[in-house]
C-alpha cells in the first residue's frame, strides 16, 4: 500500500540521495537516517493542541491523518473561543481532553508535545511556559510578536533544551529544497539579488458574529498592533525565510516604508509594505506586500547570474536557454573527440510562432502537503527527544528580520541586527 | 526570422568568435528589418499594404530579391510561390472551403500578379488579395551572407543552423573529412531517417505535419498537402536548397521530375510517413549517401 506516510519518506530520502549539498536541510538529514518508528503503547507520541482556529484545524486534520502510522495521539485540545473549541471536540471525537485555559493543558503530565496555533501575541508566553513545562513545542509562524519576546522563546528553547520548531512549511516543500540544492551547486550562478512579494485584494477580515462587536478585536486580530504586524508576521515572514536560506545567511540591515492607503477601516496594522533586506556580500533582497490588487500574486523570484527561480511557480530560467538536444550532443561531440552522426535536420514544424523560452521546472510533479511533512519531522524528533539540526534558527531568523523589518518602517531608519538578538 | 539561430565554430579563440557572432547578429537584424512579413516598416511589409495598384520604392536588395523568387518560381514550374500566403492564412481560418473560393484565390495569386518595375526598384502588386511571403527563402538568403561572413572571417569549419530547418556548413567537423547532419526521423526524434554528409554545403527541411500546427498549401492546387513528410535538399546555394525543399513539397511526382532536372547538382530526399513511422524514402539525384532507418 503507498500511504501517505510511505510516499513521503520515499519523497525525503529521494531529496537527500540526489543532494549535493546536504547542509542545505540537515532536518530531513536526520529524518532519513531515522529507523523504523515503534508502534507500542509506551512509545505512543502524545499530542496537544493549542489553538484550534483556522490554521490550527489544519495542523489537526494533518495530525489525524498520521495517528496511526506515526503511533500518535491527539491527547488534549485548547481554545478560548467558543466556535473554535467545539469544532476541535468535534474533529478529535470527544477524545481529546478540551480545555479554554491552555495552563490545565499544560497541566497534564503525559501530554509529550504541544502545537501552538493562536494568535500571534499570545504564541511566546504559551512556547516559553510549554517548554518550562517539560513539553516539546512545534509552533506555528511567525515566532512572536515582539522582538524581546522572539529572543525570549530562543533563550527557553537552548535552556530547556527542548524541542521548538516553527512552521515555515517551504523548509519541507521538495521545489523548495531542490531549488536550493541547485543555489548551493552552482545552477543560476552568483545571486545577487533576490524579490519577493505578496499581493492580495480584499480586507483581510474574518466575520464578527452579529450583535458582538466586542469579537472585533479577537477576532481579526491580525489587524491590530498589539496582537500582530499585519503583512509583516502574517505574509512576509514566509519569504524572509526562504531569503535568509537562499543566502544561507542573515540580513545584516534593513530599511523599509509602509502604511494604510486603501483599507482605512480602523485596521491599525499597514496594508502596504516596501522593503530592501542587504545581505553581508551586497545581495538585495527586495520586499513589497499589498491588499489592493492581486494581479502578480505571490513569488519568490531568485536572481543568479546564470538563471533565475520563481520558487512559488516551480520554475527556472536559464540566463542561456538551452541549446535543442541537436546542437548540444555536435557542440559535445566536438569538445570530446568524437565524429558521430547526429539527427540534427528537420522541418521547423511551427515555422512562424516565435520562440518563446518558457523555462523549465525546479522540480518534478510531485504533491507533497509540505505541512503533513513538517508535523512528521516534528513527531520523529520528539521521538528522539531532541531538536532537529538547524531548523529552529531559520525560523528564528526569519522573525527577527521580519520584526525588523516592521522596525524599519515604522521609526524610518535602516535596522541593524541589535547584539542581543544574536544566537 | 520567428526561429531560432545556432552558430558553431570550431577551433576559434573566445574572441574571435564574440567578434564574428555580432557581425552575423548585426547582417540578420538588418535583413530581417527589411524582408519580414511581421515587421511593420519592412519593405515586404510596406508592399503588402500599399502595394495594390502602387509602385512601392523598395530597396535594391530587397529588388533583387523578389525578381529572384520569380525566376526560381519559374524553374519550378510555379511550385515556389511567394504570393501564396493568403490561401494559407485562408486554410488556417477554415476547415472546408468550396472549390469555387479556392479557384479564385488561385487565380489572384502567382507571381504574375507581381509588377517589377526595374527602373527605380519599385514593386506593385495587381490585385488586393496578393501578398508577398519569403518564408524559407529569407533564411537561405540570410545563410549565404553568413556563410559569407564567416569566409572573409578565415573561418574554415563552422556548422550554422536556424531552427533546424535550414542548415548550413564549412569545411568539415574538426574530427571527420564532412560534417554529418542527420535527418530526424519525426516519430523518433533522437534517430536519424536519413544522413547527409555536409561540406561547403547547404541542407533545408520542409515538413508538412498538420498534427504539429504547420500547414502547408499547395500553391499549384490551392490544397493541403495532406501527406506527412518532409523533403530535404543539399546544395552548394543555400536558397536553392530552400526553394527546392518548399517546392518539392506541394508537386506532385510529375512535377518533381520536370523541377529537379533544372537543378541537376542539388541532391535531395523526400521521407514519407504513415501512422506509425517511415514509409518510404525517396532520393533525388542521389550520389554518395549513407543510407539509414
Amino acid at each position: 500500500m503507498n500511504s501517505p506516510y510511505k510516499s513521503r519518506r520515499a519523497f525525503i530520502k529521494k531529496t537527500i540521495i540526489g543532494s549535493t549539498v546536504l547542509m542545505s536541510y540537515p532536518w530531513l538529514e536526520a529524518l532519513a537516517n531515522e529507523s523504523a518508528i515503534s508502534m507500542s503503547a509506551a512509545n505512543k507520541v502524545r499530542v496537544g493542541i493549542i489553538g484550534t482556529g483556522s490554521r490550527g484545524q489544519g495542523l489537526l486534520y494533518n495530525l489525524l491523518a498520521i495517528e496511526t502510522s506515526h503511533n500518535i495521539e491527539i491527547a488534549a485540545i485548547c481554545d478560548n473561543y467558543e466556535p473554535n473549541y467545539q469544532k476541535a471536540i468535534e474533529l478529535t471525537h470527544g477524545k481529546a481532553k478540551a480545555f479554554y485555559d491552555y495552563r490545565e493543558l499544560l497541566d497534564i503530565k503525559d501530554i509529550d508535545a504541544i502545537v501552538i496555533a493562536t494568535p500571534l501575541h499570545q504564541h511566546a508566553h504559551i512556547a516559553i511556559d510549554a517548554m518550562n513545562a517539560d513539553k516539546q513545542v512545534f509552533c506555528e509562524k511567525s515566532m512572536a510578536r515582539t522582538l524581546a519576546d522572539t529572543k525570549r522563546m530562543a533563550n527557553t528553547h537552548y535552556e530547556t533544551g527542548k524541542i521548538l520548531q516553527i512552521g515555515h512549511q517551504r523548509l519541507f516543500d521538495k521545489k523548495y529544497l531542490d531549488a536550493i540544492d541547485y543555489v548551493r551547486s552552482g545552477k543560476i550562478g552568483n545571486v545577487t539579488q533576490i524579490r519577493a512579494y505578496w499581493h492580495r485584494n480584499n480586507d483581510w477580515r474574518r466575520p464578527v458574529p452579529e450583535g458582538k462587536p466586542e469579537l472585533e478585536r479577537k477576532i481579526n486580530w491580525r489587524l491590530y498592533k498589539e496582537y500582530s504586524c499585519g503583512l509583516m508576521t502574517e505574509l512576509a515572514s514566509h519569504q524572509i525565510q526562504v531569503a535568509n536560506w537562499v543566502k544561507d545567511a542573515q540580513a545584516v540591515s534593513v530599511i523599509g516604508v509602509g502604511g494604510i492607503n486603501y483599507w482605512k477601516d480602523g485596521r491599525e496594522v499597514y496594508d502596504n509594505v516596501a522593503l530592501i533586506y542587504s545581505y553581508a556580500d551586497g545581495t538585495q533582497f527586495i520586499y513589497d506586500s499589498m491588499t489592493s490588487n492581486r494581479f502578480y500574486g505571490l513569488e519568490e523570484q531568485i536572481l543568479g547570474d546564470k538563471g533565475t527561480f520563481e520558487l512559488e511557480q516551480n520554475k527556472m530560467y536559464s540566463e542561456n536557454p538551452p541549446q535543442p538536444a541537436g546542437i548540444l550532443q555536435l557542440v559535445n561531440n566536438i569538445e570530446k573527440n568524437i565524429f558521430e552522426k547526429i539527427p540534427i535536420g528537420g522541418a521547423t514544424w511551427i515555422p512562424e510562432t516565435a520562440l518563446e523560452y518558457k523555462g523549465e521546472y525546479i522540480t518534478g510533479d510531485f504533491d507533497v502537503n509540505e505541512t503533513g511533512i513538517s508535523l512528521e519531522v516534528f513527531v520523529d524528533s520528539v521521538r528522539r527527544g531532541k531538536p532537529t539540526p538547524g531548523l529552529f534558527e531559520q525560523g528564528y531568523h526569519a522573525s527577527v528580520w521580519t520584526l525588523l523589518g516592521q522596525q524599519a518602517m515604522e521609526t524610518q531608519q535602516k535596522i541593524y541586527l541589535p547584539e542581543e538578538l544574536k544566537i | 526570422m520567428n526561429t531560432r539561430f545556432d552558430l558553431v565554430l570550431a577551433n576559434v579563440e573566445q574572441k574571435t568568435g564574440d567578434m564574428i557572432f555580432n557581425k552575423v547578429e548585426k547582417e540578420l537584424t538588418k535583413l530581417e528589418d527589411k524582408l519580414s512579413y511581421f515587421i511593420v516598416n519592412s519593405d515586404i511589409s510596406r508592399v503588402n499594404e500599399s502595394g495594390k495598384n502602387y509602385p512601392v520604392k523598395v530597396e535594391k536588395e530587397t529588388f533583387n530579391i523578389i525578381s529572384s523568387c520569380a525566376s526560381y518560381n519559374k524553374l519550378t514550374a510555379g511550385a515556389f510561390d511567394i504570393t501564396c500566403k493568403p490561401l494559407t492564412d485562408l486554410w488556417k481560418k477554415e476547415e472546408n472551403i468550396e472549390n469555387e473560393v479556392i479557384e479564385e484565390y488561385v487565380n489572384l495569386l502567382g507571381v504574375d500578379k507581381i509588377q517589377l518595375h526595374h527602373k527605380n526598384f519599385s514593386i506593385e502588386l495587381l490585385n488586393k488579395t496578393v501578398k508577398l511571403d519569403l518564408g524559407g527563402y529569407a533564411k537561405g538568403y540570410a545563410m549565404n551572407k553568413i556563410i559569407a561572413i564567416l569566409e572573409s572571417c578565415k573561418i574554415e569549419d563552422a556548422f550554422v543552423s536556424f531552427g533546424d530547418s535550414s542548415i548550413s556548413v564549412l569545411g568539415k567537423h574538426p574530427h571527420g573529412d564532412y560534417w554529418p547532419a542527420g535527418i530526424k526521423n519525426f516519430f523518433r526524434q533522437e534517430l536519424s531517417a536519413y544522413v547527409f554528409e555536409l561540406k561547403n554545403q547547404s541542407l533545408s527541411t520542409s515538413g508538412s505535419f498538420q498534427e504539429q500546427g504547420s500547414i502547408i498549401i499547395s500553391p499549384l492546387t490551392g490544397y493541403p498537402v495532406y501527406e506527412r513528410k518532409t523533403i530535404s535538399f543539399a546544395s552548394s546555394c543555400a536558397v536553392e536548397a530552400e526553394v527546392l525543399s518548399t517546392a518539392l513539397l506541394a508537386a506532385n511526382n510529375n512535377q518533381k521530375e520536370i523541377i529537379i532536372k533544372n537543378f541537376p547538382a542539388c541532391q535531395g530526399v523526400e521521407i514519407l510517413y504513415n501512422e506509425t513511422g517511415i514509409e518510404k524514402i525517396t532520393e533525388f539525384n542521389k550520389t554518395a549517401y549513407e543510407f539509414t532507418i
